[in-house]
């Protein structure tokens, strides 16, 4: 959201008017965000909506195809838009890590762990085999694997896919990086265990002082992990809050919408119907003008389909929604 | 049009025209194919010295006008290529099919068959059945097309397992529908464009496999013009006059690229996926 | 089993053409030339007889003793084979030295004009018969350039353009596959990960993304490599190369079948041994199916 709420400048992830676009259609229409250090921070929203797609892109990691502008993309007070990609490089694995969804297919079936784990240190730090293996050993131990010494000589398919995570976690942050991008770290574990890589991931945030962006489209994982939430559709960042300050008034009909389609216990009883959202996610192309959510929002009016400038809920609540500030409250 | 489909289209014309270039043969010889005339022995194309515009491609060792020759063994290339995909693919389709929908003995029993058919060194058991047989015409299409079933037989069991654990034939098996009916109706049509990109491929091998026959010698017997035999019969003279082994060999080329252009093309546009 | 149906076939193939005394006395032959000629190859015995007999024979070895050459099958064999195994090897080492970088080239630059290019010539590779593509070489190296020999083996030189022919047939079986491996690979998650992990590009082709591309086309080399000897009798008579191949193809054109016989056993038990190789590096290269 441009013009978003002023924070302080030393976040350690800025990003101002990102965009991606796969050949006419756009993927990320000009999000803006910040993360500082020791902050979780979500990006929410509907499969489709741009947040993988943001999440590639301020990696540098975008498919062939597709392409990425930025106006601003500061990394620990640098400027990582523009460099290359060799330098790019540099960065991640060392000083920003990032782990997938898929614990099953992001590791490389034909290596063992130990070697997939050290060639990082081997690449950013230099060290030797034997150096190398020790603190991949020590960083498996760090996030809870168990006997991480004989973990080195196995080959991902011998591994859980809790365990699997966990090796992904522990790889993203053996060169103790400031940044962690984790794209639905949860999404492809079974409940017990996600609840468990969750909190190991708090738990390495608060020790580590990371700065953390966590892509999820599950309200239950932001409130229970985020402290600021950016809530997405179609490309576009069209709320965006602290989590207390979402949750207690989420304004973007929108994010309405998504809050109502969770059961919460004690409030939704036996045979309630739980809200929906009618239609699916549309495919913006470039030039689009107005709300994106127009086409499927109760409240849509002609106005809608103008630019519609970002309001401002609270100090550290904005919103990007022709509807007064408050106007839930009336018809609640 | 765009530009993924110009194989497609390449491969279709010089296909298409092949065919009817063989169809019309007996129109099209500007000689009779067969009439020698030793006085006339090795005249070069029209575009080489020595050459005339009587004979376009020249004339082969028995002074046979080539150009006939060509158009003549097209009719056979395409002929061989016709005849033993339609031998081969019933063969490789039923065993497949059966395979397939039956599972459990019958489809090893199969791939049993199939593996042998794999084991079996295709040039030299062509060669010594033909030699027994006698060489000619149909004994070159039995032969080859008894041979040359196997990918058919693959991919027909593969996309029939497939096709078989789909609802709709489940959906037709709850409704009482016989065997009979749910291969001929629900299988069949399923697996006709795997069917189509397999025949190219065959068809192509199979356009191969009889031209190294008849160039070894155990293919379609003299006079006929196979092109093959036309590039065995000019393997002597090759170091005097290249292009008696350069005509025929291009020609073979050309339509075995246009058919496989055709069905690449057709995997592409049908989506098909026969990669193994 | 299915060496087993194989022998049974190859000497059923010999056995069903007519009366092979004839073929050998010769047309004009006496009747009881033809009586004696049949009793001393035990071709009087019924069928199921001489079929144990010969197999018996076959599986220590024993062939039997050529028609025409009048020397003993195997002893020939052992002559021509070392020669077409040799050719054979050569050809698979230079259709993998061909086909895998240049897959690996198309797939890097897929979509680019490299990539279709290398396609065409994949294509057009598979179009060529062999023995004309033969031909040819001999033509432009041996006789136009002068630069190989256009028959024979006499030197190393020699070994060039035959196996160049044999190669031809298995590089676009492999380029593709190749090709369609590194494209899966790389559009992969653990390639992903590994460009996360801000590896060198180096890295993320020949070790991410190449081992498991890989694995499929070494596997398949052995199977490729069984084609290419089943293909060796056409480039053998091209380039006049006494192996194996031109063997049975003499022998073919004379009727002399208990080399036939032993020929095509031999291929066929070579083919159904690098089948089983082929599974066997499969399995070796794959850690997932390493140790079941």
């Amino acid at each position: 959201m441009s013009a978003t709420l002023k924070r302080s400048t030393n976040a350690t992830l800025e990003v101002e008017g990102l965009r991606v676009s796969f050949g006419g259609m756009e993927a990320v229409r000009g999000i803006d965000l910040s993360v500082e250090r020791g902050e979780t921070h979500c990006l929410v929203g509907e499969s489709g909506c741009g947040k993988s797609a943001s999440a590639l892109a301020i990696m540098g990691l975008l498919p062939g195809g597709a392409r990425r502008s930025v106006r601003r993309l500061g990394f620990a007070g640098d400027e990582i838009g523009k460099l290359s990609e060799r330098r790019m490089a540099r960065l991640r694995g060392d000083r920003i890590g990032m782990i997938f969804q898929d614990p099953m297919t992001s590791l490389n079936p034909a290596y063992t762990i130990g070697s997939q784990m050290t060639e990082v240190l081997r690449r950013h730090r230099g060290l030797a085999r034997d150096k190398a293996a020790e603190r991949a050993v020590a960083m498996l131990d760090r996030v809870g694997v168990t006997a991480p010494g004989m973990r080195l000589g196995q080959f991902p398919h011998q591994l859980s896919g809790g365990l699997r995570q966990r090796v992904m976690i522990a790889m993203a942050l053996l060169c103790e990086p400031t940044l962690l991008i984790a794209d639905e770290p949860t999404t492809a574990l079974d409940v017990t265990v996600q609840a468990q890589t969750l909190r190991l991931l708090a738990e390495l945030q608060r020790e580590l002082g990371l700065a953390v962006l966590l892509i999820t489209h599950d309200l239950g994982v932001v409130a229970r992990v985020a402290h600021r939430v950016s809530v997405m559709y179609a490309g576009e960042i069209v709320e965006q809050a602290t989590t207390e300050a979402l949750f207690a008034a989420p304004t973007h009909p929108y994010t309405r919408g998504l809050l109502d389609a969770i059961p919460v216990p004690g409030k939704v009883r036996r045979g309630d119907k739980l809200g929906s959202i009618p239609g699916i996610v549309p495919r913006i192309p470039a030039g689009f003008v107005g709300c994106a959510f127009r086409d499927r929002c109760a409240f849509a009016e002609p106005v809608c389909a103008s630019n519609i400038p970002p309001q401002f809920a609270s100090p550290d609540h904005a919103y990007r929604c022709r509807m007064a500030p408050d106007w839930w409250r009336a018809t609640a | 049009m765009r530009t993924r489909q110009i194989p497609l289209l390449v491969g279709a014309v010089i296909v298409g025209v092949t065919a009817l270039v063989a169809l019309a043969a007996p129109l099209l010889v500007p000689h009779d194919p067969f009439a020698q005339n030793l006085a006339q022995r090795y005249i070069s194309p029209a575009w080489m010295a020595g050459g005339s515009s009587e004979h376009w491609f020249g004339t082969d060792g028995l002074g046979r006008d080539y150009l006939s020759r060509l158009i003549l063994g097209a009719r056979i290339s395409m002929l061989i290529g016709v005849a033993t995909i339609i031998l081969s693919g019933t063969i490789g389709t039923v065993l497949g099919v059966l395979g397939g929908y039956f599972g459990g003995k019958v489809d090893a029993f199969v791939m049993f068959i199939v593996s042998c058919r794999l084991a079996i060194p295709l040039i030299l058991v062509a060669l010594t059945v033909v030699f027994m047989v006698g060489s000619s015409l149909t004994v070159v299409v039995l032969t080859i097309g008894l041979l040359l079933w196997e990918r058919f037989a693959v991919v027909s069991r593969a996309v029939t397992r497939q096709v078989c654990g789909l609802d709709y034939v489940a959906a037709a098996w709850a409704a009482g529908c016989s065997r009979l009916w749910i291969i001929t109706r629900e299988v069949l049509p399923n697996i006709v464009h795997h069917l189509v990109v397999i025949a190219t491929v065959d068809m192509a091998i199979a356009i191969l496999l009889e031209a190294s026959l008849s160039f070894l010698g155990l293919g379609v017997p003299p006079p006929l013009p196979s092109w093959g035999l036309m590039i065995a019969e000019g393997k002597d003279y090759m170091y005097f006059k290249p292009w008696v082994i350069e005509i025929p060999g291009i020609a073979l080329a050309v339509l075995v690229l246009g058919i496989n252009l055709l069905g690449d093309g057709l995997r592409d546009s049908l989506g098909a996926n026969t990669d193994r | 089993m299915v060496c087993l149906t194989v022998l049974i076939l190859s000497f059923g193939l010999s056995r069903a053409s007519g009366n092979l005394a004839i073929s050998i006395a010769g047309a004009d032959a006496s009747a009881e030339d033809i009586a004696k000629i049949n009793h001393e190859l035990g071709l009087d015995r019924p069928l199921p007889v001489q079929f144990v007999d010969w197999a018996n024979r076959a599986a220590h070895g024993d062939f039997g003793e050529s028609f025409l050459f009048h020397e003993k099958v195997s002893s020939l064999i052992e002559e021509h084979l070392p020669v077409t195994i040799t050719l054979g090897l050569i050809a698979i080492a230079v259709a993998v030295v061909v086909a895998v970088p240049f897959g690996i080239l198309a797939a890097l630059y897929e979509g680019t004009y490299i990539d279709v290019a290398v396609g065409v010539v994949a294509l057009a590779g598979q179009a060529i018969p062999s023995f004309w593509l033969g031909l040819m070489l001999i033509l432009w190296f041996g006789v136009g350039l002068q630069w190989l020999p256009i028959a024979g083996l006499d030197d190393w030189t020699g070994y060039i353009l035959p196996s160049i022919v044999l190669a031809f047939v298995a590089i676009p079986v492999m380029l593709r596959m190749t090709r369609s491996g590194m494209v899966d690979a790389m559009r992969s998650d653990y390639v992903r990960t590994a460009r996360a992990k801000g590896l060198a590009r180096i890295s993320i082709v020949a070790k991410h993304a190449l081992r498991n591309a890989a694995m499929p086309v070494v596997a398949v080399s052995a199977v490729q490599l069984g084609f290419i000897l089943g293909g060796s009798v056409v480039t053998e008579v091209v380039f006049n190369i006494r192996g194996v191949g031109y063997l049975a193809w003499e022998s073919i054109g004379k009727g002399d079948f208990p080399v036939i016989q032993a020929v095509v056993l031999l291929f066929s038990i070579i083919f159904v041994g690098l089948t089983l190789l082929s599974d066997l590096v499969g399995a070796a290269l794959d850690p997932r199916l390493r140790g079941r």
